[in-house]
This record gives structure tokens, sequence and C-alpha cells, in this order.
């Protein structure tokens, strides 16, 4: 008897570990898993995907001035649109590569996003041709949870019909994902056609700098540091007040366009604050040019700065300029202090501050001007006196001394 | 004895939790469609008897495409596309009146119904075109203010004119003797509403109407209609409301129904789309579309299209930027989750 229940002891722990087995290991799935469509390295494509460097040193200005071909928005730089029935551009907005990249697709009638193309590597600024393979054939598609969908051939697309998102394992775009603003960037050459002096022609070189100013400012005004500080200006100018053993000079926060009579304000409530700072965030559209004469100018879609800041300046925090500028492009006047730095600091200070603090602690997608090396790139300046520029945080810095080096974005 | 009790109940237990282990996997495992058009033909002015084509409406009825054509009513094969006939008057007895600036159609019970923009709503014999009687007399301080739309069912019908402003008749008053001053039962509102084409549908007991102006699709139940009908004819106020959800920045165009969908135009930014919808979840004003595309695969964007009917697989749209009916194959493909 004892024998038997043994037995069947043995028999219950044979089938216990086959029914584990079954129910829930990895082999389980490998049957369930299809055959998905190689990974790419867009590095070296053949000449059939039209594959090109966009903002290439030497390439034409006019590509860059040609506002339906080039154009982002912040919180999208790995960029695919439908180009034809059964084609996709796919372009990257950024002046280091990334790796190991992942567009999805979703279409109607289908709840989940699936895997069009992997690519193991997308060089900077690149842009190239893929034929959707949807349109070829039958094929299996890998979704998120690793599991494959067959989706019959399909003759072709219309526009606006696949829905593209994009994820990477790599580093940089772990940055870039959490830009949370939408702008649409574009560069307008009516500018220094209408008015030259007062405006300058750009060119690639330039552009690309001026691309990598404008995903570290968004950056910087997505951070949760950023939001937290602006949300509490007053108690940043406090703390500003406190630290020099001053009054507070000027606005004690934020404050509007309206003219500033003996010390009156028109300061905003928190909840104008909170929608401020969200059309600092909203998907307008923004014009990038470069000006040549004393005043740098903004308003409209218009921002625009010196050759000096998009070449040098930016790459040690100084945005105070461009910051202005694009507080102009949100609506504001000189009288508010979120465009002006006078009557005690604003945003354009404040902001320049942030944003050296965020080079200090390495917390912005871009802080190396070497993967640029614009002031070597002489013939293609207006001024040859260019250097590397270097960074050093100044002790003072206001976030340095209240954060510590904390406070990278996690 | 107690051993073997428990070690069967064990048993039993962990044979259950093996199967329960992947059955949210394996048990709901996705298989649906991916719908998209085609352009399968086109009508063009070289298809019709005057080398003009200027579509208002469409509507498709016995395998036949009948399309307002300024002043005229066109009827095509709707397979081969060949055209059958043109009417260009209504014509019961001695009485003729030229079919003018034809607005829209519906056909129901054997009767062709045509809205005019000049303050008329024509009906005409389905099978030999014989005019059957008209409403309006063509002042527009009469019977309608123009004739912007109109639909048709056993029970009711209903004829948008300028504004917000919908009349409602009795089908059955509709016949050789009805007077031209027929007078409404009930009257609608539509929220909003100029001098605008009306497109209008009747689906499962309602009204449904293409409502751009209120950027909705609106909802008139006929009970409703029947239960409010003599006190909306008591001032503006008492007009018939309808059921609406608003889908800013979208307007509705049009809007036609067959077994299983619901298939619409609606213009968001200046962009004119095509959307298809389970019709079911479209009656309860759940707009989840299978369809929402603004150019068919590989070609141009749709521009300025006005109505769209479909038959079977095929969707027949009125373009008036390129003067023809672009033909539609609605095709889909499978999707099947392993």
């Amino acid at each position: 008897m004892k024998q038997k229940i043994a037995k069947k002891i043995k028999l219950l722990a044979l089938l216990l570990s086959t029914a584990f087995l079954y129910s829930c290991s990895e082999d389980d799935y490998s049957y369930e898993k299809g055959t998905f469509i190689p990974a790419i390295d867009a590095t070296n494509l053949p000449a059939s995907f039209k594959p090109i460097t966009m903002f290439a040193d030497d390439e034409d200005p006019k590509f860059m001035y040609d506002k339906s071909d080039r154009w982002f928005r912040v919180n999208q730089l790995v960029q695919a649109v439908i180009k034809s029935k059964n084609e996709v551009q796919i372009s990257l907005y950024s002046p280091v590569g990334l790796s190991d990249v992942k567009v999805y697709a979703k279409i109607p009638n289908y709840e989940k996003r699936f895997v069009l193309y992997h690519f193991s590597y997308i060089p900077a600024f690149h842009r190239s041709i893929h034929t959707i393979p949807l349109t070829e054939g039958t094929h299996d598609y890998e979704l998120e949870n690793g599991n494959a969908v067959t989706i019959e051939q399909i003759e072709g697309f219309a526009n606006g019909s696949i829905e593209f998102s994009v994820e990477s394992s790599d580093p940089l775009f772990q940055k870039l994902k959490k830009i949370k603003s939408q702008h649409l960037v574009q560069f307008h050459d009516q500018y220094h056609i209408n008015e030259y002096g007062k405006f300058l022609p750009m060119n690639p070189v330039l552009a690309k700098e001026a691309i990598t100013l404008m995903i570290n400012f968004s950056y910087a005004l997505s951070h949760p540091l950023y939001y937290e500080t602006f949300m509490n200006f007053d108690r940043f100018k406090r703390e500003q007040a406190e630290r020099a053993g001053t009054e507070v000079i000027g606005a004690k926060d934020w404050h509007g366009n309206n003219a500033d009579a003996n010390g009156e304000y028109d300061y905003f409530t928190k909840q104008q604050i909170e929608k401020i700072y969200w059309d600092w965030l909203d998907s307008r559209t923004v014009y990038m040019a470069m000006v040549g004469g004393d005043a740098a100018l903004g308003g409209g879609p218009l921002s625009s700065v010196w050759e000096s800041t998009y070449v040098s300046s930016h790459w040690h925090g100084g945005v105070s300029v461009w910051s202005h500028e694009y507080g102009h492009h949100i609506g504001f006047g000189h009288s508010s202090n979120l465009a002006n730095g006078g009557e005690g600091g604003g945003q354009q200070e404040m902001m320049a501050q942030f944003m050296q603090y965020l080079i200090h602690i390495q917390d912005l997608p871009f802080t190396d001007p070497e993967i640029l090396k614009t002031w070597t790139k002489t013939q293609y300046l207006n001024s040859k006196n260019y250097s590397k520029p270097i960074f050093k945080i100044n002790q003072n810095n206001p976030f340095l001394l209240k954060y510590k080096g904390e406070g990278t974005w996690k | 004895m107690e051993i073997k009790k428990i070690y069967t109940y064990i048993t039993m237990l962990f044979i259950s939790l093996s199967f329960y282990g992947c059955s949210d996997d394996d048990g709901n495992l996705i298989s649906t469609e991916f719908y998209y058009l085609t352009e399968e033909a086109e009508i063009t002015e070289k298809n019709t008897p005057n080398n003009n084509l200027n579509p208002s409406a469409i509507f498709t009825a016995n395998e036949k495409l009948y399309i307002c054509n300024s002043n005229e009513l066109l009827v095509y094969d709707a397979l081969n596309y060949s055209l059958i006939t043109s009417v260009t008057k209504f014509k019961k007895g001695t009485t003729e009146i030229a079919l003018t600036n034809l607005t829209s159609i519906n056909i129901h019970g054997g009767k062709i119904y045509l809205g005019s923009n000049d303050s008329r709503l024509f009906v005409l014999d389905q099978e030999n075109y014989d005019g059957i009687t008209f409403l309006g007399n063509g002042q527009w301080w009469q019977t309608f203010v123009h004739v912007f739309g109109v639909a048709v069912s056993d029970e009711l019908l209903f004829v948008k004119e300028k504004d917000q402003s919908i009349k409602v008749f009795e089908t059955i008053a509709i016949n050789e003797n009805t007077p031209w001053n027929l007078k409404p039962i009930a009257l609608l509102t539509t929220n909003a509403g100029g001098t605008e084409n009306y497109n209008m549908k009747i689906e499962d007991g309602n009204l449904v109407v293409a409502g751009r102006n209120a950027n909705s699709y609106l909802y008139y139940n006929f009970n409703s209609i029947k239960s409010n009908a003599s006190k909306s004819l008591e001032g503006a106020a008492n007009r018939i409301k309808p059921r609406v959800e608003s889908l800013k920045p979208s307007k509705p165009i049009a809007v036609s129904f067959d077994d299983k969908w619901a298939i619409s135009i609606e213009e968001a930014s200046g962009t004119k789309y095509i959307k298809m919808f389970p019709k079911q979840d479209f009656m309860y004003m759940k707009y989840n579309p299978v369809i929402s595309n603004s150019n068919a695969i590989g070609q141009p964007n749709f521009q300025d299209i006005t109505d769209i009917s479909k038959n079977g697989d095929l969707i027949y749209v009125t373009n008036r930027t390129n003067k023809r009916i672009q033909i539609l194959r609605l095709k889909s493909s499978k999707i099947q989750e392993k």
C-alpha cells in the first residue's frame, strides 16, 4: 500500500512538473513567434532606398528652406511619413545616430501596434525611403509582447492610414522620448530675402546646430525640475533674494504684457501659469532664423539669434537671448518677465541658468560640441574666430546651489 | 482512502492550474480585418448625354445608379456604368415641369424623390420616370424655401429646406392626388444650418442627418417625432431637436447605410474624408471608423466630394472637383494573431 502511494506521489510530481513546463516555459512561446522581417542597418543602404544625409555640410541650402520637405516635430525626431501608396520615408532629425530603433505601425480596426521596420542603426540626419512590407505580401509582424500577428497583403495605403510610433533601447532615445514639446520646426528664408543684413542666410552647418539647440531647449522646457521651478517662480525669486541678502528685486512672480506702473504688475494666477507652461510646449510652428544686426528677433512663428549662439554659446548654456525671442514667439512682450530679463530677472535668465545646470549634471540630449565640430568648419561661417566651446559651471548658479548635482531626470 | 482522496484533489487542482497558466494568450488571439478603398472606375462627362457632369447627389437602388446632375436625373447601370437614361422633365398628363437645380435624391417604395433648389420636391415613378406628384410650386414663400435634402421610409417623408428646418410628411399621403401645398405633420430643427445641401437617410426607426453645421450626425427617433408632432408645429422653439454628439472639428457632409456599415463623408480643416463605421456602433453614436481616408490608395485627395452610396463592395462618390463619379472598391485583408 505504501509503495502504491509512493508511486502515485512520484506520478503526481511528474505530472506537476510536466504541467508547469507546458504552461509557462519559454519554449511554449517559440512556436507562436513568427518569422519577422530582418533588421536594417541604415548606414550603407543601396541606392534603391534613396538614402541621403539631410543637412550635409555641402548640401544646397534650398533643401533646408523647403518647408514641405524639411520639417519635424520636436517630440518625433524619428519621423515616418507615407510617401506613396507603398512607401514610407524615414528621417532622423538628430545630430547623433540611434541604435535598435523599432518603427511601429497601428492601422484602423486593429488595436495593437506592430513592428513595421527594425533598424539596427540609423545615422545622424539620415533619410531613406522604404517599401511598406504589408504591400509586398503576407508577413508576420512582431507585437509589443513579442508575439506575432500575420497580416495579409494590402494593396496600398491611403494618406494618414498608418499611425507611426517609435521605440528604441538607445539611451539617447530614452532622453529624446521624454520631450513633451510638439513644436513644428522649420527654417524660413523670407526673413533674410526681405531684410538682408537684419537677417542672414543660414546653411546646413548652422541648421544642424539650430536643431541641436532646439532639441536641448525643448528637453529643458519639458524637464520636471524646470516645470517645478516655473510653477513656483515666486519661490525661485525669494530664494535668490535670500541668498543675496536683499529684498526681491522687481516682480515677485510671473506677470503679463501690461505696462508695469510704479511697481504694480499684472500677476498671473497659478492656473494661468500652468496654461502658459503648456503653451511653451504646444504644437505651434517655429521658424528658426539667424540675425546679423544688433538685435535678435522673435514673434509669431519667428525665433532668431546670432550665428555665435548657434555655433558656440548654446553649448555652454548661453540661451538667454534665444529664450527671450522664444518668449516673444509664445506671445509675451517686453513688459512681461516671460520675455524680458529686466526687473531682476525673468524667464530668459532662469532658463539660461537651468540649461547650464543640466549641462553640468549631463542631463541634456547633447552636451558635447564635438558631435558637430562646427567651430572648425570656417568655410561655412561668417566669423572665422570661433574656438571649441568650453563649458564651466558658475558656482553661483541658483540650481547648483539648491540641488547640488541632484535632480537628473530619471 | 484519505490519502487517495487528497491525491485526487491535488491532481485535479494542478491540472486545472496548468490549463489556466497561459489561457489568456491562447484565448484572446485577435482575428480581424483591415479595410481599404481602391479606385475601380469612373463616370466622367464623356459618359453623359450632354458632355456635362456636375453631380450633387447620388443614390443606388436595384443595381442602378441615380445621379442628380444640375438640371437632369442621370440613371446608370451600377455594375457596368453604362448610361440607361437621362430625365430632364417632370411629366404628368399635360403637365411638364423642368427638373432644375437638383440637390438631393432618395428612392423608396417604387418612387424617386428629387429635391430642387427651386423650392420643389418631385416624385417620379421608379419604373418609367412618369411624374406622380410634386410638393411646392416653385415659390420660396410657399411650401419650401429651397429643398436641400430628402429622406423617405414606409411611414415618413423628410424634406430639408433653408436654415434649420426639416419638414415631415406622412409617406402614405404621397400619391398622384397629393396637392402641391400638402402641410407637414411635424417640424424638426437641425440646430444649425444655412443654405447648404443636407444629406439624410433613414435607419432603424431613425432619421439620420449629416449635420455639417452642427459638427454632428443628427438622430431623430420616429417614436419621438410621432409623439411630439403636433406640438412641433407650434412655433420654432417647439421643433423637435436631434440627439447629437459633437465631432468638432469634423463636419459630416453625407451618410449612407447598408446592412453592415455606415459610410460617410466628413470634412475637417479643409480635407474631405470617407469614413466607414460598424453600423450598430454608429447608431449608438460610437464613432470608431474602420476606414478614415482622405484619398483612395494611390489617388489624389478627394477634394469636393458631396455624396456617397454603397452597393455591395462598390462605393460611388460624387466628385465635383474632377466632375466625375468616383467608383471605389472596398477591399479587406485578414489580420490574425498567432
